[in-house]
Formats: structure tokens, sequence, C-alpha cells
């Protein structure tokens, strides 16, 4: 239901460009929960923002299409993205203690979605409510202002305003990270209940996360996507980067240690030539050091690395 | 804790304050050398006598604490003292007829500075990084230094005597002024439906709002310039954007948490205002506190001065508590 | 420093020291005495009169010359008797805290909140006027604002390890404050001289405005605002443009010499 095509976002700082997603092409598909993972840096964040069209300043969406549906977002003048914003595509931020405005009432708060869309004003008052107790606020809550609610009740407001207009697709750019770990568990089994039909991007670093919560997964590096496939065959990661990541978990029953990627990052601004994970890679050959490998599809996933293809 | 109780409280604390500066005042105004009726009658030549008399009359040669509380007590009668110089004239009665004359400037300067400040202030911060912004900011560090009597007069010669398109003193033409019940011209004039004296007035009150306005609204534009931006660029302006909320509400949201930090900025700097308005005033003949307190100054009079400066003192006090109020009042976080 | 910083107190320090070498040299730069006749009566801006002739027919560029010394007397006299009393009292009392320190923080912070220009008022009143008692009451007004910066300062320097080892040494107060706490104190000094140097020119001007400084025939600029005030009707503007003018001259000069510090100072941290 969603299709990037070959997308790629630049930041125009005064010290450089950088290349924060390059070429970048992805499919989420209708009711179905697609993880975003890598570390800082992958271009993970940037690409939920791109989607959204809100990309901050110095950036901009240099090339590529973003097709919702059967509309190409790229093509839409800011008014009528506007219009999909918060109705069509959602999206929850990482910190609820600075995505709530403090001055005004919850209740508003997720009203104004539905009222900025065209409800009339008593009707998305009422259906404000409804949703607040939905999603776990009690009831004297339902008219507090944000300071009076926990980190995770903020996040559930957060919820409650992305999903009142029933979007078809839901971006969650680490909704959990910013809680303590029971509270993840109950906002993350939240998202999997009241999402029903619509489609989710789940943004995050944790890929035990994504492992744990998502129906496919996509590993992103430098701002390139590295790996594409569902959640059984990511447990046995084909590419470099991949097989690195699961092996950084720390295992409850193994006295094995955990083991690192060696090496940074690149700089975004002078990306490495050919395969950008080259430098760190113990499986680099020459041609990983001259051409970029496409993604290859492979056994039912993508991969982009020189090892699977040619 | 809901805002009734809010107010309670705050109101209660305020006496402390002001009987702190009231004693300041006291005590300051006595310590000073000068013998204050000597100030008055401008002579050392008086046979010690006839001064003896007259200090005791005034009842100036009593013990300091016992004055200290004859006045205190007087004042919470509502007795100021007669003047000096005017004799047996009530200064609290003077100064309750010009009181609405300085409020009504305040009010008026205040509205100017605000709507000056947040409009440059907004401008700045949506055209951030550029020159138009450069210029609002250097603009509100430096505008203080103009010195009101001198930019008064300007406007006086400009717009009174070359364009003579204003009057350049006085409140009201005279014979015009509505005897009203609250002693505001401008409300009076409109209870009693009299437009005429509505729109006179009004046009009295245009330069000096307009003098003391700019001069003070510097401070305004640094701060709703800051606080817009800090407001437009925080996480709840980006979660407003991506629910699809439209620019202009956003703005708006923002110019609600900017308007915090500016309305406490006015309360804490309501004595400069005070201070503005005694040269406002003065520069253009305003039947204010202000012209009250110089003229007391020119003639000398003692204890009406002290008076003006305690009303003063104890303004100061009640603004802070209003200013308290209205902060509490626009950001729920404080009361509850 | 930024190049904007530089800028500002550059123009700023440029602007006062002329005006202070004007006051020192005013016998070489009026071309007249500032009581001496220069030409008729209220006259505009010609030839002989360069900012024309107030009413008793005085060349009012010599009498905005002469005018500087009461000003400038007055502003320095006030800012050095301010710092003299402000910045030993804001060390001690930070320093050494409790009840003094309390006691003394209530009675600077009413000063402080109190009108700045009303104060001044009444307390030259009960002097008399003259710039001498105008200076004192400036002075006394603006005691509270080098006390509260200084004892700032001292609060936040005085629990570092370096005045700790000192005072376990056994150094005497005095020693300590002037030798080890005043140089960090310094530069915050620095920014409340040109501060209220600033306040103290205009504060000043409103008090000869108000005929509480200077008497006639001795010039100051506030006093031909006063002056030119009774002559706007005729149309006399250059009585009261000129004179004007330099106040907010003067003052600008001081506030671009205090944003120039202070942006350093900011950098500096």
């Amino acid at each position: 239901m969603l299709k990037i095509e070959d997308l790629s976002v630049r930041y125009f700082t005064k010290k450089g460009v950088v290349h924060a997603v390059d070429n970048v092409s992805l499919e989420v598909r209708r009711g179905e929960a697609l993880a975003l993972v890598g570390e800082s840096g992958s271009g993970k964040s940037t690409l939920g923002f791109a989607i959204m069209r809100m990309v901050p300043p110095p950036g901009r969406i240099v090339k590529g299409s973003i097709i919702l549906g059967d509309r190409d977002l790229m093509e839409l003048s800011e008014e009528e993205m506007r219009e999909i914003r918060g109705s069509q595509v959602s999206m929850i931020f990482q910190d609820p203690f600075t995505t709530l405005d403090p001055l005004r009432r919850v209740n508003d708060i997720v009203a104004e979605v539905m009222i900025e869309h065209g409800i009339d004003e008593g009707e998305a008052k009422e259906r404000a409510t409804y949703l607040l107790r939905r999603v776990g606020i009690p009831e004297r809550l339902v008219d507090a202002y944000p300071h009076q609610l926990s980190g995770g009740q903020k996040q559930r407001v957060a919820i409650a305003a992305a999903i009142a207009m029933n979007p078809s697709l839901l971006i969650a750019d680490e909704p959990t990270t910013a809680l303590d770990v029971i509270v993840q568990r109950q906002i993350m089994d939240l998202l999997d209940e009241i999402r029903k039909d619509m489609g989710m991007i789940l943004i995050t670093h944790d890929i035990a996360l994504a492992l744990e919560r998502a129906d496919r997964i996509c590993v992103m590096y430098a701002g390139k996507v590295m790996e594409v496939a569902d959640k059984e065959m990511m447990k046995e990661p084909m590419h470099p980067y991949t097989k690195g990541l699961l092996s950084s978990l720390p295992k409850l029953l193994s006295s094995e240690w955990p083991s690192s990627i060696p090496g940074m990052p690149p700089d975004l601004r002078e990306p490495p030539k050919g395969c950008r994970f080259h430098p760190r890679c113990s499986e680099a050959m020459d041609i990983c050091r001259e051409e970029a490998p496409g993604l290859f599809s492979v056994d039912g996933r993508l991969v982009s690395c020189w090892l699977y293809g040619r | 804790m809901g805002l009734a109780r809010y107010i309670g409280v705050r109101t209660l604390l305020i006496i402390p304050t002001i009987m702190i500066l009231y004693t300041l005042v006291f005590f300051i105004l006595r310590i000073l050398p000068g013998n204050p009726v000597l100030a008055v009658l401008g002579t050392k030549n008086i046979p010690e006598e006839q001064l003896m008399a007259i200090m005791e009359r005034l009842g100036l040669n009593k013990p300091i604490h016992v004055q200290y509380f004859e006045y205190l007590a007087n004042l919470l009668r509502g007795d100021m003292g007669v003047s000096l110089v005017i004799q047996g004239r009530p200064i609290a009665q003077d100064i309750i007829e010009r009181l609405p004359a300085t409020i009504e400037l305040s009010i008026s300067s205040i509205i100017v500075s605000l709507v000056l400040g947040v409009s440059f202030g907004y401008i700045a911060a949506r055209r951030r990084g550029k020159i138009v912004d450069s210029s609002i900011r250097v603009l509100g560090s430096f505008l203080y230094t103009i010195f009101i009597p001198w930019f008064g007069m300007l406007l006086q010669i400009i717009f009174g005597i070359w364009l003579g398109l204003l009057p350049i003193g006085g409140r009201i033409t005279p014979g015009i002024a509505p005897s009203g019940p609250t002693g505001f011209v401008l409300l009076d004039s409109l209870i009693q439906g009299n437009l005429y004296a509505f729109l006179d007035s009004l046009k009295y009150l245009i330069l000096p709002s307009i003098t003391l306005g700019i001069v003070l609204s510097g401070p305004y534009m640094r701060l709703a310039r800051s606080n817009m931006i800090k407001a437009l660029d925080s996480g709840f302006s980006l979660a407003y954007r991506a629910r699809g909320v439209r620019e202009d509400k956003i703005v708006r949201y923002s110019l609600k948490h900017a308007m915090i930090p500016i309305v406490t900025y006015t309360g804490l700097q309501f004595a400069l205002l005070l201070g503005g308005a005694v040269l406002t005033e003065t520069t253009f003949s305003w039947p204010g506190i202000g012209t009250y307190l110089v003229e007391k100054v020119f003639y000398r009079d003692y204890p009406a001065i002290q008076a003006v400066v305690i009303v003063f003192a104890f303004f100061v006090g009640l603004i802070s508590l209003i200013v308290d109020v209205i902060y509490a009042y626009i950001d729920p976080r404080i009361r509850y | 420093m930024s190049i904007r910083g530089n800028l500002f107190l550059i123009s700023g320090i440029v602007i006062v020291a002329s005006i202070v070498i004007m006051s020192i040299l005013a016998d070489y730069i009026a071309p007249f005495s500032y009581d001496e006749v220069a030409g008729p009566p209220i006259s505009p801006p010609n030839g002989v009169n360069l900012m024309g002739t107030d009413n008793l027919g005085y060349d009012v560029w010599s009498r905005i010359v002469y005018g500087s010394r009461s000003v400038l007397f007055v502003v320095f006299t006030s800012i050095i008797l301010s710092a003299a009393i402000g910045i030993p009292l804001g060390l001690i009392s930070g320093y050494i805290g409790g009840k003094l320190d309390k006691a003394l923080s209530f009675i600077m912070d009413s000063i402080y909140a109190f009108p700045s220009l009303v104060l001044a008022i009444a307390l030259a009143v009960v002097l008399g006027p003259s710039p001498v008692n105008a200076a004192i009451a400036i002075a006394i007004v603006y005691v509270p604002t080098y006390f509260r910066m200084v004892r700032g300062q001292v609060l936040s320097v005085k629990n570092e390890p370096f005045i700790e080892v000192n005072r376990a040494l056994g150094l005497p107060l005095a020693r300590m404050l002037f030798k080890h706490i005043l140089p960090h104190v310094a530069p915050t000094i620095m920014v409340v001289f040109s501060l209220s140097s600033t306040d103290a020119v205009l504060t000043e001007a409103a008090l000869s405005f108000l005929g509480l400084s200077v008497q006639p025939p001795t010039p100051d600029w506030g006093y031909e605002l006063y002056k030119g005030k009774g002559f706007l009707l005729s149309g006399a503007w250059w009585m009261v443009f000129f004179p004007g003018l330099m106040i907010t001259l003067l003052a600008m000069g001081f506030a671009l010499m205090s944003e120039g510090l202070s942006k350093g100072e900011r950098e500096a941290i």
C-alpha cells in the first residue's frame, strides 16, 4: 500500500552535503508491520520523516517517489500534503515529554486532529474521549494537562491522536526508547492491538524489538538498505552487517560474549565508494570496494551484497 | 489547587512585601540629611521656636518609631496627610484624582509595547538568520537608550506643530471631559455614550503612549522572538505538523507559549514603566501621578512626595501579584 | 569575541571617548562660552551658531560642549560611588552568607524592585538640587545592581576547591576576597559598569530635566531640554533636538560597550 521508489534525501549543511538516504526502495503492504532497523545515522528516522514530507531544513528530498495507495506524495502541494498528515499517514515520536503541548488539555489535543480534518467539533471531542479511554487513559485524566500524566500515558495520548482518523499507515519513530522496560511492553502491545489493518513502520535501533514485533524487517546502514526479509528469515541473516547486528545481541543462556562490529559508521558527507559497509566488512571483496551492489532478490528476501549476486 | 486558591495565597503574600517597602521608604527619606521643613521654606533664618512649632504641628519631632506607626495607621484609614504647600489639602484625595490618568497611560503604553514587540518578534522569528532578524534584534537591544522626553518632544514637534495632527499636551480638550464614575476618561465617555469625548481623549492619548510604548518595547521584541523560535522548534510543534494542523494555528499556539515570559517580564519591569511614565507625563503635561510628583518636587512638598513614593511601592507590589495570577492562568503547570 | 561584539564594543568606546574628549577640550572646541550671548535669541541653526541659540541668545552647541562636563561628572561619580559601596558589600555578603547575607539581600532586592527614577527623584529632593547630590542619589539607586551581580558571582565561585584550600590555610578574609575572589568577578563588573552607566546617563538626564541637578546658568543636557520645552510652540526645535540627541548618543555609546562586552563574556564561557 506504500511504495517508496529510489528515494534520496540530502542535508545541505554549511559543512557539506550529507547523503542521509540514498536510492532507497521499499514497500509496505496493507496491514503489515515493517521494522526499519539501523544504528544512529543509518537514515531510518530521516526516511520516516521523508514519507511524511517533513524532512527538516537544511534537508530535502532530492529524488524518488513515495506512492501511497495510488498517489505519489511527491507530486502533491504542501496544502494537499497537510491534509494527508494525520488522516492517511500518522507519526508518533520518541519523546512523549516534548511532543504534547503542555498548555492544552489532552482531550483537546486529540480532538484537534479530527477537527483539522473536517470533523465537527462536538463529535470530535466525543470521539477523542472514546479514543483516550480505548488506549487506556483513565476517565479522570481525560481532561487533564500533559504534565499530569506519566510518560507511558503521554505516549498513549500520542497514539490516540495518531489513529484518530484511521490512517492507512502509522509511522512509529522509536516509540518506546524513552520509556522504561515494562511500559515499553505495554505500549508495544497497545500498538499491536489497536492498529488492526493499519500498516505500520516501526523505526528502531533495537533489532531484538524488531524481531519480536515486526512482520518484516528492513535493515539500513549509512543511508542504504542492506537487507529486507520477513521475521523468520531474518533470524538467519545473509548480509554481513545483519549478521553482525544479530551477534551483538547479548544471549541470556549462553556464556558467549556478544561481539561487536569493528569500526565506525562512515561520514555521510563522503560516503565510501562501492558498498558502504565494505570498510567494516570481514568478507569484503575487491568488487565491494569499487561498485555499490543493488538489491538482489534471493530466496524470498532482498539483500544488497555482492556475496549474493552478480 | 485551582486558580481561586492560588490567587488567595498569592494575595496574602503581598502584605509582607508592601510592609517592607513601606519601611524602607519611610526610613530612607528620614535618614538623609536635610530638614524637610527647611527645604520647603527655603531659608535657614527661621527662629528656633517657630521651626519647632511647625515641626510639632506636623508631628515631625516625635520619636521616629512613633511616627512610623502613626503614619501607617493613618495610611490604613486612607489618610495620607495633608500637603505642606497647599494648606490643608488632603494628599490622598489628590492622588486618587490623578491615579486613573497614570493607569490609562500605563496600560495603553503596555499595549503599544506588546503590539510592537510581539509583531516585530514574530517577524524576526519567521525570518530567522536573515538581515531583518538581525536588525530587529539590534533594534530591540538599543531602543531603551532613547531619552523619553527628547523622543516625546520630537513627536510633539512633528505631529503637533509641523503637521498639526495631534495635540501636544493634556488629556482631553478642556470642558469636554465626562464627569464619570470611574475617573478613567476613556471608560467614562463610553459608559455615557459620549463618542465625541471618547475620540477626543483618544487623540490626546496617542502621542504619549506611543512615546513610552516604543522606548520600552525593545525587550518585548527579543522575548517574543526567542520564545517563538523555541516554541516553533519544539517537539510539540513538530507533532502538530505531523498531525496535519494548519501552520497559522501552530503559530498561534507558539504565541501563547511566548506570552508566558512576556507577561512575567511586564510584571518585573513595571518599575521601569513607572519611571518612564513620570517622564512621559511631564513631557506631555499629562495630569497623572507623575506630574503630581514633579509638581510636589518643585514645591518641595515633602509629605506629598513621601505619599507618592509609598503609592508607587504599593503599585509595584500589586502588579507583581497580578502578573503572577495571569501567569498561573496561562500556564496550568503552576496551579496544579 | 565575535565580529559583531567587537564592532559594538569599539563603536561604543569611540562614542564615549569622543564625548569625554569633548568635555576635556571644551575650551578649545566650543566657539563661545556657555553664558555668552552669541547671537539673537531663539535663532535657528546658521553659519555662526551651528545649532542655533537659546532663549537668552547663548550658543546651543557651546552649551552642549560645556554641558558634557556636568553630565560626565555626575555619571562617573555615581558609578564609582555605587561600585565602591556595592562591590565590597556584595563580596562580603556573598562570602559570609548567613543572616547578614539574608538581611542585606532583602534590602537590596527591595530597592532594586522599586522604580529607580522615582527613588532617585525622592532622594535628590531631600538632599537638595545639585550635581553632587544628584550623583549621590543615582549612586544609591544603583548600589543593589552591583551588589547582586557581585554576590551572584561570589556564590558561584565560593565553593570551588581552590577557595576551600585557602580557607583551610587560614587566609585572612580581606586577602581572600580581594586576591582570590575578585579576579573571577572582574569580567562581570565590567559589563555591569557599562550597563549601569547607560542607566546613569538616562537617570541624570531625567533628574536635570526635572531641575534636580545643575542649576542655571551651568549647562547640562537634560536641563537644556527642560528649557526647550517651554519654547516648543515657537518652533524652536533645535533647542530640544541637539541636547536630547547627545543624551541618547552617550547612552547608546555605553549600551554598545555593554553589548560588546557581554557578547565577549558569553563566548568566553
